[in-house]
Protein backbone atom coordinates (compact mmCIF):
# COMPACT_ATOMS: atom_id res chain seq x y z
CA UNK A 1 0.00 0.00 0.00
CA UNK A 2 2.97 2.59 0.79
CA UNK A 3 4.67 1.70 -2.31
CA UNK A 4 1.59 2.04 -4.04
CA UNK A 5 1.12 5.85 -2.36
CA UNK A 6 4.69 6.33 -3.21
CA UNK A 7 4.48 5.29 -7.03
CA UNK A 8 1.53 7.44 -7.53
CA UNK A 9 3.12 10.31 -5.79
CA UNK A 10 6.20 10.22 -7.59
CA UNK A 11 5.04 9.88 -11.37
CA UNK A 12 1.18 11.63 -11.36
CA UNK A 13 1.56 14.33 -8.58
CA UNK A 14 1.07 16.89 -10.65
CA UNK A 15 -1.10 14.90 -13.65
CA UNK A 16 -3.25 14.93 -10.54
CA UNK A 17 -3.18 18.51 -9.11
CA UNK A 18 -3.73 20.23 -12.50
CA UNK A 19 -6.75 17.61 -13.79
CA UNK A 20 -8.11 18.54 -10.40
CA UNK A 21 -7.77 22.14 -11.14
CA UNK A 22 -8.72 22.26 -14.52
CA UNK A 23 -11.97 20.37 -13.91
CA UNK A 24 -12.97 22.23 -11.10
CA UNK A 25 -12.68 25.42 -13.15
CA UNK A 26 -14.52 23.73 -15.71
CA UNK A 27 -17.41 22.99 -13.41
CA UNK A 28 -17.23 26.91 -12.15
CA UNK A 29 -19.82 29.17 -13.87
CA UNK A 30 -17.45 32.28 -14.80
CA UNK A 31 -21.22 34.05 -15.25
CA UNK A 32 -22.28 34.02 -11.62
CA UNK A 33 -19.07 33.34 -9.63
CA UNK A 34 -17.91 36.77 -9.21
CA UNK A 35 -14.69 38.16 -6.89
CA UNK A 36 -11.74 35.39 -6.14
CA UNK A 37 -13.04 32.53 -7.68
CA UNK A 38 -10.22 29.28 -6.56
CA UNK A 39 -7.48 32.05 -6.59
CA UNK A 40 -5.66 31.99 -3.45
CA UNK A 41 -3.70 35.63 -3.00
CA UNK A 42 -7.50 37.06 -3.57
CA UNK A 43 -8.69 34.60 -0.73
CA UNK A 44 -6.63 35.96 1.48
CA UNK A 45 -7.36 39.15 0.97
CA UNK A 46 -4.84 40.83 -1.25
CA UNK A 47 -6.68 43.36 -4.13
CA UNK A 48 -4.32 41.93 -6.50
CA UNK A 49 -3.27 39.07 -8.46
CA UNK A 50 -0.90 39.06 -11.40
CA UNK A 51 -2.95 36.27 -12.75
CA UNK A 52 -5.84 38.08 -12.17
CA UNK A 53 -8.95 36.51 -14.28
CA UNK A 54 -7.38 33.66 -15.52
CA UNK A 55 -9.35 31.01 -13.82
CA UNK A 56 -12.60 32.99 -15.47
CA UNK A 57 -10.78 32.91 -18.00
CA UNK A 58 -10.03 28.80 -18.48
CA UNK A 59 -14.03 28.44 -17.16
CA UNK A 60 -15.51 30.84 -20.07
CA UNK A 61 -12.87 29.08 -22.71
CA UNK A 62 -14.15 25.74 -21.69
CA UNK A 63 -17.91 26.70 -22.80
CA UNK A 64 -16.66 28.09 -25.95
CA UNK A 65 -17.04 31.52 -25.02
CA UNK A 66 -13.60 32.62 -26.72
CA UNK A 67 -13.65 36.22 -27.03
CA UNK A 68 -15.24 36.51 -23.12
CA UNK A 69 -11.89 34.16 -22.69
CA UNK A 70 -9.70 36.58 -23.94
CA UNK A 71 -11.11 39.49 -22.48
CA UNK A 72 -11.24 37.66 -18.84
CA UNK A 73 -7.19 37.06 -19.08
CA UNK A 74 -5.41 36.96 -22.58
CA UNK A 75 -3.38 33.88 -21.58
CA UNK A 76 -6.42 31.54 -20.58
CA UNK A 77 -6.69 29.61 -23.84
CA UNK A 78 -3.22 29.38 -23.94
CA UNK A 79 -2.87 27.80 -20.48
CA UNK A 80 -5.23 25.41 -21.17
CA UNK A 81 -3.40 24.18 -24.13
CA UNK A 82 0.14 24.69 -21.85
CA UNK A 83 -1.15 22.47 -19.14
CA UNK A 84 -3.17 19.88 -20.90
CA UNK A 85 0.30 19.14 -23.12
CA UNK A 86 2.19 18.65 -20.30
CA UNK A 87 -0.32 16.17 -18.90
CA UNK A 88 -0.19 14.22 -21.86
CA UNK A 89 3.36 14.33 -21.99
CA UNK A 90 4.00 12.93 -18.55
CA UNK A 91 1.22 10.05 -19.00
CA UNK A 92 3.19 9.56 -22.17
CA UNK A 93 6.42 9.25 -20.66
CA UNK A 94 5.37 7.52 -18.06
CA UNK A 95 4.00 4.76 -19.85
CA UNK A 96 7.03 4.43 -22.32
CA UNK A 97 9.60 4.59 -18.59
CA UNK A 98 7.41 1.89 -16.97
CA UNK A 99 9.93 -0.99 -16.14
CA UNK A 100 12.34 0.38 -18.43
CA UNK A 101 16.35 1.04 -17.60
CA UNK A 102 17.06 3.17 -20.30
CA UNK B 1 30.86 -3.42 -12.73
CA UNK B 2 30.73 0.07 -11.57
CA UNK B 3 29.02 1.34 -8.00
CA UNK B 4 26.96 4.72 -7.78
CA UNK B 5 28.66 5.37 -4.33
CA UNK B 6 32.22 5.44 -5.72
CA UNK B 7 31.59 7.92 -8.85
CA UNK B 8 28.53 9.84 -7.56
CA UNK B 9 28.47 10.00 -3.60
CA UNK B 10 26.37 13.19 -3.94
CA UNK B 11 23.25 11.24 -5.48
CA UNK B 12 20.16 10.25 -3.07
CA UNK B 13 16.60 8.21 -3.31
CA UNK B 14 15.41 7.72 -6.53
CA UNK B 15 18.14 9.10 -9.07
CA UNK B 16 20.88 7.23 -7.24
CA UNK B 17 18.81 3.86 -7.77
CA UNK B 18 18.09 5.11 -11.41
CA UNK B 19 21.67 5.82 -12.06
CA UNK B 20 22.93 3.02 -10.09
CA UNK B 21 21.03 0.52 -12.89
CA UNK B 22 22.54 2.84 -15.87
CA UNK B 23 26.12 2.08 -14.69
CA UNK B 24 25.89 -1.41 -12.94
CA UNK B 25 27.13 -2.80 -16.65
CA UNK B 26 29.78 -0.07 -17.15
CA UNK B 27 33.41 -0.97 -16.57
CA UNK B 28 35.86 1.44 -15.34
CA UNK B 29 36.89 3.73 -17.87
CA UNK B 30 32.89 4.35 -19.09
CA UNK B 31 31.95 4.70 -15.76
CA UNK B 32 34.49 7.40 -15.66
CA UNK B 33 33.96 9.34 -18.49
CA UNK B 34 29.97 8.61 -17.52
CA UNK B 35 30.32 10.52 -14.43
CA UNK B 36 32.25 13.46 -15.61
CA UNK B 37 29.63 13.85 -18.25
CA UNK B 38 26.37 13.48 -15.98
CA UNK B 39 27.86 15.78 -13.23
CA UNK B 40 28.46 18.61 -15.64
CA UNK B 41 24.59 18.37 -17.03
CA UNK B 42 22.64 17.13 -14.55
CA UNK B 43 20.37 19.84 -12.17
CA UNK B 44 20.79 19.67 -8.78
CA UNK B 45 17.19 19.44 -6.90
CA UNK B 46 17.90 21.57 -4.27
CA UNK B 47 18.78 24.31 -6.92
CA UNK B 48 15.19 23.58 -8.23
CA UNK B 49 14.08 23.70 -5.20
CA UNK B 50 15.09 26.98 -4.02
CA UNK B 51 14.23 29.09 -7.37
CA UNK B 52 10.86 27.42 -6.81
CA UNK B 53 10.93 29.25 -3.32
CA UNK B 54 11.56 32.26 -5.34
CA UNK B 55 8.25 32.27 -7.34
CA UNK B 56 6.16 33.43 -4.03
CA UNK B 57 8.35 36.59 -3.75
CA UNK B 58 7.67 37.76 -7.53
CA UNK B 59 9.17 36.10 -10.23
CA UNK B 60 7.99 32.78 -10.59
CA UNK B 61 8.74 29.92 -13.13
CA UNK B 62 12.82 29.94 -13.16
CA UNK B 63 12.68 26.62 -11.79
CA UNK B 64 11.13 25.58 -15.36
CA UNK B 65 12.77 26.88 -17.53
CA UNK B 66 15.96 25.20 -15.54
CA UNK B 67 14.65 21.96 -16.35
CA UNK B 68 13.67 22.78 -20.10
CA UNK B 69 10.45 23.67 -19.69
CA UNK B 70 9.90 26.74 -21.62
CA UNK B 71 6.00 26.87 -22.07
CA UNK B 72 5.68 26.31 -18.47
CA UNK B 73 8.07 28.87 -17.42
CA UNK B 74 6.61 31.66 -19.44
CA UNK B 75 2.86 30.59 -18.45
CA UNK B 76 3.98 30.25 -14.50
CA UNK B 77 6.21 33.89 -15.47
CA UNK B 78 2.97 35.51 -16.68
CA UNK B 79 0.54 34.35 -13.96
CA UNK B 80 2.77 34.53 -11.07
CA UNK B 81 2.61 30.96 -10.51
CA UNK B 82 -1.11 30.35 -11.88
CA UNK B 83 -1.82 32.25 -8.45
CA UNK B 84 0.51 30.46 -6.23
CA UNK B 85 -1.08 27.24 -6.83
CA UNK B 86 1.65 25.58 -9.41
CA UNK B 87 4.14 27.08 -7.20
CA UNK B 88 2.94 25.10 -4.57
CA UNK B 89 2.72 22.28 -6.73
CA UNK B 90 6.10 22.39 -7.85
CA UNK B 91 7.46 22.98 -4.03
CA UNK B 92 6.31 19.84 -2.87
CA UNK B 93 7.13 18.08 -6.38
CA UNK B 94 10.67 19.40 -6.77
CA UNK B 95 12.41 16.34 -6.94
CA UNK B 96 10.80 14.78 -9.29
CA UNK B 97 10.70 17.86 -11.39
CA UNK B 98 14.53 17.04 -11.16
CA UNK B 99 14.41 13.56 -11.64
CA UNK B 100 12.13 13.62 -14.56
CA UNK B 101 15.18 16.35 -16.41
CA UNK B 102 18.04 14.02 -14.79
CA UNK B 103 17.06 11.21 -16.65
CA UNK B 104 16.93 12.42 -19.99
CA UNK B 105 20.82 13.68 -18.93
CA UNK B 106 21.66 9.97 -18.16
CA UNK B 107 20.22 8.71 -21.54
CA UNK B 108 21.65 11.66 -23.53
CA UNK B 109 25.33 11.05 -21.56
CA UNK B 110 24.46 6.93 -21.88
CA UNK B 111 24.46 7.78 -26.01
CA UNK B 112 27.45 10.35 -25.66
CA UNK B 113 30.13 8.02 -24.43
CA UNK B 114 29.43 5.10 -26.57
Amino acid sequence: MRNIIKHLHKNYFEVAAFSIGLILLAFMDPNTTTGPGLCLLENLGFQYCPGDGLGHSISFFFRGEFSNALQSNILGPFAVFIIGGRIIYIVYKNSLNHNKIL
Amino acid sequence: MANVIDYLPELEGDEAAYISKVMESMDEKTADRFTRVYRARRKDPQTVLLTALVGFFGVAGIHRFIVGQLGMGLLYLFTAGLCFIGTIVDVINYKNLAFEYNREVARDAVSLIQ
